[in-house]
């Protein structure tokens, strides 16, 4: 089919919007593209998933034939004191590894939107460190500065409360707080660093119109850096919250779950059943709750804090 | 096609399974030659060890391999928790270890006897002599039933090299200023603690911030002197109708509540570890320690004379004690240089080599009576485990009851100390844990 001139001109002026028509279409071979990737995918991350869910139906020790024991392992999960108890203490780690880090990363920037600070940098890359720190050192560190003879024991008694020093990590009083605060003191550098980048892209405009109408700094923080922080908080929130609930290697190098059962995280009883106890069907199962209240709380966190625009 | 390829891969293993079994099933009847082993070729043998085995090790292995030069040993040094959450897997993989060592107990020996991955060694301890001289209530820990269900009968399936047993470390200038003698029995020791907390000395210095050894090794010692040695190892071997709730156990924990109430641990024994335990025992805090005899080998690093050791005479007035030949070694069923394998073992369980052992003051089981000690601490762990050898008893550690066991004693002894628990909560949840797993046993 020959076109008319008319008809060429007509198609040229069209030609953007058809470009777009077809990148619009469906085209089945395209998705060949995603091959590789879904295939390594697959390879290390849904298989592992989907195999993970299938122990966790099963008793097995990891290495002989394994027996189908339907629901049992999860009836142990939800109907033991002591496993619940676990999953709650990884609650209240959120508290300290998720909650605190970002109410003192949003002091610092409120103080920062604020003053201006000289040496900014450097003040942000000693508060980062912890987070690119190891962290077998900082629970070796944190061991040494919590113990009985350690530094915060020392300080009580030259300030006369030494009726209070105590080894803060091996006293059912003082451990699960304890260990949640170095969580804290990880995590808060990687929040203040997050908020920092956020707020330098609010626009100046709407501070200075917060000034001019005569907002305080605490008004001028509630009306503009914290909403215009509502992205970065999610982010923070699901890094951290997500962080918690995984904590292992702080309480493994700290209080082996000790004193008692006090400081026992869902992580540490995953471990330990998949490799000491050789329980894995009860690991995996402890593993599924865990991803699953991993996944609600990480959504219900990105819906409510979802950008409204 | 999923299922497919799993089912070719049960296949696959279980070909694998019965390859391995008929290799392990040539038995031997005397020592390996060096002709055996120059026949496999230049090969390599791969060997897995607790950290502790550092010291032996490097002594063994160059007289090894200038002894068998076709042979590399190529070993992999693993800390105490690494190898215990990694060894069964690594035995069960397609290139395992030749030579490792394991635990006793149900979670790692037993799963490995379970599954056919380590190799009787009956045999080779018969055609080395490994056993002359050496009590045979020593090998129930390594015996086990074919299923890999229980133990104390049947094939051995490991052997260790150096017994340890659990004593009582004693600081020497710190009794002589006490004025004390050192403790023989359970009621001196009793009495000695008393003096040392009188005279404001620590008594006992504990580092349990891993839950250990405090509801393990201390425990254990005390259950050691108040009990009947059947009864106990009836109750971790999971025969039926054995429970913790012994006369003994009761009379151990009410002990150990005392010691706690009375403050003979100190303070902050559950925020400090094991290892700054030891360090700070060797730098002369606490009158005693309780522990494990591997414990020595630190302390004579730092003064060869200034502790002490001995093992207690339980109310029985016999040696009875937690202990036995040592962290087993076991040959891997599935081994391609099997004969390397039994002569790197043979090597290092000689009488030959024995010495080796006592000069990082360890007690070895070959030669026991003739080594030579370091200095008079590890002269003093050497007579004890000669007595213990002659004519005393050996317990079985009390966490190779389950799989469980190491963090349920570990955590109830915590609670009870702090008072949070009492001696009935505590049997009651320790005998819980073990009805579990036999219930669990009898299933399988």
């Amino acid at each position: 089919m020959s076109a008319s001139p008319l008809a060429r001109t007509d198609a040229e002026n069209r030609q953007p919007e058809r470009a777009a028509g077809t990148a619009g279409r469906f085209v089945w071979r395209h998705t060949l593209y995603l091959v590789p990737g879904l295939v390594i995918y697959a390879l290390f991350c849904l298989w592992p998933l989907a195999e993970t869910v299938r122990f966790s139906f099963q008793r097995w020790d990891g290495i002989t034939e394994p027996r189908w024991v339907g629901w049992r392992n999860y009836l142990a999960i939800f109907t033991d004191p002591q496993t619940l108890t676990v999953f709650g203490h990884g609650l209240i780690m959120i508290i300290f590894y998720a909650v605190l880090p970002l109410l003192i990363g949003l002091l610092i920037v409120a103080i920062m939107t604020r003053i201006r600070i000289r040496l900014l940098a450097v003040f942000r890359t000693v508060l980062f460190l912890p987070q690119i720190l190891a962290t077998v050192v900082v629970a070796v560190a944190w061991r040494w500065i919590y113990a009985y003879d350690g530094p915060i024991n020392a300080l009580l008694t030259a300030v006369g409360l030494g009726h209070l020093s105590r080894a803060w990590l091996g006293d059912f009083d003082t451990a699960l707080n304890s260990v949640g605060l170095i969580g804290t003191w990880i995590n808060f550098g990687l929040c203040m660093v997050l908020f920092i980048g956020g707020a330098q892209k609010i626009g100046r405009e709407l501070y200075e119109a917060a000034r001019l109408d005569g907002a305080g700094p605490f008004q001028e923080f509630m009306a503009v850096t914290l909403p215009g922080l509502r992205g970065e908080i999610s982010i923070a929130l699901v890094l951290t919250v997500t962080n918690a609930l995984r904590n292992f290697d702080i309480v493994w190098n700290t209080t082996s779950g000790g004193p008692g059962t006090s400081t026992l995280v869902p992580s540490y009883l995953i471990y330990e059943g998949a490799f000491i106890t050789r329980n894995v069907g009860f690991a995996a199962a402890a593993s599924v709750v865990l991803t699953l209240l991993i996944l609600v709380l990480t959504g219900v966190i990105t819906r409510a804090l979802r950008q409204r625009d | 096609m999923h299922r497919r390829t799993f089912n070719f891969m049960l296949a696959a293993s279980a070909m694998s399974l019965a390859l391995a079994t008929s290799a392990g099933a040539a038995e031997i009847t005397a020592p390996v030659t060096p002709e055996d082993i120059a026949a496999l070729g230049d090969v390599t043998l791969r060997v897995w060890a607790d950290a502790g085995e550092e010291a032996m090790l490097t002594k063994l292995i160059p007289l090894y391999e200038e002894t068998y030069p076709n042979v590399t040993v190529e070993l992999t040094l693993k800390g105490w928790g690494d190898l215990m959450g990694t060894v069964v897997n690594a035995m069960n993989s397609n290139t395992p270890p030749d030579v490792t060592n394991g635990n006793q107990g149900f979670a790692v020996m037993g799963t490995m006897v379970r599954a056919s991955l380590i190799r009787p060694l009956d045999d080779f301890i018969t055609a080395y002599g490994i056993d002359e001289g050496l009590p045979a209530s020593g090998f129930a820990s390594m015996q086990w039933n074919e299923d890999g269900t229980a133990w104390g009968q049947g094939p051995i399936y490991g052997m260790g090299g150096a017994t340890q047993p659990l004593g009582l470390f004693y600081n020497k200038a710190k009794l002589e200023e006490l004025g004390l003698e050192a403790p023989e029995s359970i009621a001196d020791l009793e009495a000695a603690l008393v003096a040392a907390n009188e005279a404001g000395e620590l008594p006992i210095m504990l580092g349990n911030a891993a839950q250990y050894p405090l509801g393990s090794h201390v425990l254990g010692i005390l259950i050691d002197m108040y009990s009947g040695v059947d009864e106990v190892n009836a109750w971790i071997a999971g025969n039926e109708g054995s429970t913790f709730d012994m006369p003994g156990v009761r009379k151990a924990l009410e002990t150990l509540q005392a010691w706690g109430e009375a403050g003979y641990f100190g303070q902050g024994y559950d925020g400090r570890s094991l290892d700054d335990a030891v360090a700070a025992y060797g730098a002369g805090e606490g009158v005693f320690f309780l522990g494990g005899s591997f414990n020595g080998a630190r302390l004579a690093a730092v003064d060869p004379d200034a502790f002490g050791y001995t093992l207690l005479r339980g109310e029985s007035g016999e040696y009875v004690t937690t202990g036995t030949f040592g962290t087993p070694w076991h040959v891997s069923s599935k081994t391609q240089v099997e004969p390397a394998a039994l002569a790197f073992l043979g090597m290092m369980l000689s009488s030959d080599f024995a010495q080796a052992y006592a000069d990082v003051s360890r007690l070895p089981n070959a030669n026991l009576e003739t080594v030579t000690p370091t200095g008079s601490m590890h002269e003093a762990q050497l007579a004890a485990a000669r007595a213990l050898f002659a004519d005393g008893e050996f317990v079985g550690y009390l966490d190779w009851a389950t799989p469980t066991m190491q963090r349920t004693m570990g955590t109830q002894a915590q609670m009870l100390l702090a008072g949070r628990a009492d001696v009935d909560g505590f049997i009651a949840a320790v005998q819980d844990d073990w009805q579990a797993y036999q219930d669990e046993r009898a299933e399988q």
